[in-house]
């Protein structure tokens, strides 16, 4: 520790960290472009000047590249760093665009933020006689570059060298011509490629999938967990449902990363970032549905639960417990799975119960973010003791084959989609055991054969808990409500269990999540609170050593 | 490889030598410009052979190039002039000097003659400021240069023959009389 001080305030700073993260921690915000704590420093834009005082001299220096060291007194006040910040400014808008109006940008583009707060100079360049350069060129399949608008703070260069190791982007030319491109021959397609939109401080990188889709400032955002495989990174979700007369009713409208030192850092992949759009695709399920209502009235979960209810105390009578099988999915949350394995497990008894498959699809895995498994909560499945025990239980490939085998009556499917790991004839032969209940988020051919269906709100219209591939669990918050008669997963058990004489006093995901804290050992000792921002360890379950979020194959 | 100009290969391997093995990239400028030595100009080719040479991203390589303004990805005539054009030299009439050079040769600067023997480029400070004017033709430079200075010169290279260039050392700047 060294004791420094800033603006007259005494603060202890640890060692080795610079002005800039000295101050934040002194909750004073340096304006800079270049300084990104995820990447090594460049120094070049200039803006994070500030005077500093040691042994009695007095220099302005670059906060990004000064380490606070013990008696360094510092002023980010002073006359001249004012000064200073005003005329950086005004170098990097001498020909800036002012596309303002129509950039993507506006409202969360440092240009318009520090011009606001330290510039305020007016221009002295004609419009007409800014220097121009490239606009709307097509990076790749994901970002469009607009390099008048850049600032050549060179973050997307440092992100595409240093974290991906793919180089895709340079600054060519030097001086007044240096410019943001890339050559003919690449194309800006690596698996992380959102990110350098994240990173770039203006306008000049956009995303693809959100340009000219909403004005930011009518976002909202709360803070969640992808979805998209075991990783687990935290992100914010930002929605819209104010106005769904503008767009196809698309709620979300993008995802971008929340830091976690220990998972994900400032990154996430684009498989993760692009993966919000099932949550309003249009094959969304929205109605409960059962084969014995033959499209006369409308069916309400009531009925449907009852009617599951009877076939499982049937089957239970007359062929046992072995009877019945539970395929959950691994993509439900703690509390989805927890209830499900009071249910069925430990209140019926149920002998059969997975929730993965061999042939679940997998996903591309390298050591930056992107595991191959796509379910976001097998761990927490495995905790929650949702898994094969030994003696004589199926797997949920051998809960399939069983129940083509007549030795299973009433099966319990939540999201897989057995037409994808069957042949057409055996898929549809499910369709004469005593009962299928399909709980989904999609449309699928399992709706088709299912004699109950209910349809079950996705992670993004709930609160929930998942725990990753490392044992971490983390927390996601409910954006908007679900679609139609959707509603968590939990909640449908909950009801499930009251018709089969369970009774589960929880009415909250934080209500079912402090049950499952008490009874389930792995996860004794966390509470709701605690997972919020960042996620807790398993009890018992070491923190991970930290580890920087990079390729193994950075470019020099 | 093809476009890879005969020899370049082993220069380039030599020049790498001269760096610390992780430091292979350094060698990156001083190999382009053995490339340009020999075919004229950095080609396509040539950049993404030094690429993979070097162990570096094209994007890279283009950076290099499009920073150093000595590096060229036209080709240029057999005989390159970089003409100066900055404050101490066009003090000395470079300016007028530069217009003769290019009615002379029937091109403006940037531009290569048709028969491909001459290209001219106005290039900043050849840090010949106290010998100005001053071009240099290839690696070649030539100082205190007049209309008939130029004139001499143009013809020997016409005939193929590339006149010696001048030294700095036993000049001692502008002030005086000039040497002739
Ligand atoms: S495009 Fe954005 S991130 Fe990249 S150098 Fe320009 S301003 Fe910086
Ligand atoms: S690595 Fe996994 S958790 Fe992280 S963003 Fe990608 S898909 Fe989502
Ligand atoms: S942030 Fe320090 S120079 Fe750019």
């Amino acid at each position: 520790m060294s004791r420094i001080e800033i603006d007259g305030k005494s603060v202890d700073v640890p060692p080795n960290i610079n002005l800039i993260e000295a101050a934040r921690a002194a909750g004073i915000e340096i304006p800079h472009y270049c300084y990104h704590p995820g990447l090594s420093v460049a120094g070049s834009c200039r803006m994070c000047q500030l005077e500093v005082e040691q042994n009695g001299r007095k220099a302005l220096v670059i906060g990004c590249a000064t380490t606070a060291a013990e008696g360094m007194k510092i002023s980010t006040t002073a006359e001249r760093v004012l000064k200073q910040r005003q005329m950086v400014l005004e170098f990097l808008l001498q020909n800036h665009p002012l596309d303002c109006p129509i950039c993507d940008d506006a409202g969360e583009c440092e240009l318009q933020n520090y011009y606001m707060k330290y510039g305020l100079h007016d221009s002295r360049v004609e419009l007409a006689e800014k220097y121009r350069k490239h606009k709307v060129i097509d990076l790749g399949p994901t970002v469009v570059l607009d390099s008048e608008r850049c600032v050549l703070c060179s973050r997307c260069v440092r992100f595409l060298q240093e974290i991906t190791g793919t180089g895709e982007l340079g600054i060519f030319g030097q001086g007044m011509d240096s410019e943001l491109l890339t050559i003919p021959s690449v194309r800006l397609d690596n698996p992380y490629s959102g990110c350098v939109v994240d990173l770039c401080p203006v306008g000049a990188l956009t995303d693809k999938d959100f340009r000219f889709k909403r004005r930011v400032w009518y976002l909202k955002k709360v803070p969640s967990v992808c979805q998209a495989c075991s990783r687990g990174c935290n992100i914010e979700i930002y929605y819209d449902i104010r106005h769904p007369y503008k767009g196809p009713g698309r709620r979300i409208q993008r995802l971008k990363p929340r830091y976690n030192h220990f998972v994900n850092e400032w990154w996430i992949c684009d498989r993760g970032r692009y993966s919000y759009h099932a949550v309003d695709a249009p094959d969304r399920l929205t109605t409960v549905q059962t084969r014995s209502s033959n499209g006369d009235s409308a069916p309400n979960i009531k009925r449907v639960l009852q009617e599951a209810a009877r076939a499982i105390k049937n089957a239970k009578e007359k062929h046992g417990t072995k009877s019945i099988a539970v395929l959950g999915s691994a993509n439900s949350s703690n509390e989805d799975l927890y209830v499900l394995h009071r249910l069925f497990t430990q209140h019926l008894g149920v002998h059969h119960f997975d929730v993965s498959l061999k042939s679940e699809p997998s996903g591309e895995e390298d050591e930056i973010l992107r595991k191959a498994d796509l379910a976001p909560n097998r761990r927490g499945a495995l905790e929650i003791g949702l898994r094969p025990a030994a003696s004589g239980k199926f797997s949920g490939d051998n809960i399939i084959r069983a129940a083509l085998a007549h030795e299973i009556y009433v099966l319990i499917v939540v999201r897989h989609d057995l037409s994808l790991v069957l042949r057409p004839e055996d898929f549809n032969r499910l369709g004469n055991l005593d009962h299928l209940l399909y709980l989904g988020e999609h449309e699928s051919p399992m709706v088709g054969i299912a004699h109950g269906v209910i349809p079950i709100a996705a992670w993004a219209e709930r609160d929930g808990s998942y725990t990753n591939f490392q044992g971490r669990v983390q927390r996601t918050t409910q954006a908007f409500p679900p679609l139609g008669q959707a509603r968590p997963e939990w909640e449908v058990w909950r009801l499930l269990g009251a018709e089969v004489g369970l009774t589960i006093k929880a009415k909250t995901a934080e209500e079912v999540f402090a049950e499952l804290t008490k009874n389930v050992a792995a996860f004794r000792g966390l509470t709701w609170e605690s997972l919020i921002p960042s996620g807790r360890m398993l009890a018992g379950v070491p923190e991970p050593p930290y580890r920087k979020v990079r390729t193994a194959r950075p470019l020099e | 490889m093809n476009g890879i100009p005969q020899g370049l290969e082993q220069k380039a391997n030599e020049i790498i030598l001269r760096y610390p093995p992780e430091h292979r990239n350094a060698a990156l400028v001083p190999v382009l410009f053995e490339a340009q030595k020999s075919l004229g100009y950095l080609s396509p080719e040539v950049e993404a052979w030094a690429a993979s040479t070097l162990g570096v991203t094209p994007v890279r390589v283009r950076e290099v190039i499009s920073f150093y303004s000595m590096m060229r990805r036209e080709p240029a005539g057999k005989y390159h002039i970089m003409f100066c054009h900055n404050v101490a030299c066009s003090m000395r009439g470079a300016e007028s000097l530069q217009r003769y050079l290019e009615s002379k040769l029937g091109i403006a600067a940037g531009e290569v003659t048709q028969d491909g023997l001459f290209s001219l480029a106005a290039v900043e400070c050849l840090g010949a400021c106290g010998w100005g004017p001053a071009m240099l033709v290839g690696e070649e430079q030539y100082f205190q240069l007049t209309q008939e200075k130029i004139d001499k010169i143009l013809d020997e290279l016409r005939q193929g023959r590339m006149p010696a260039g001048d030294s700095p050392t036993p000049l001692i700047g502008n002030v005086g009389l000039p040497t002739e």
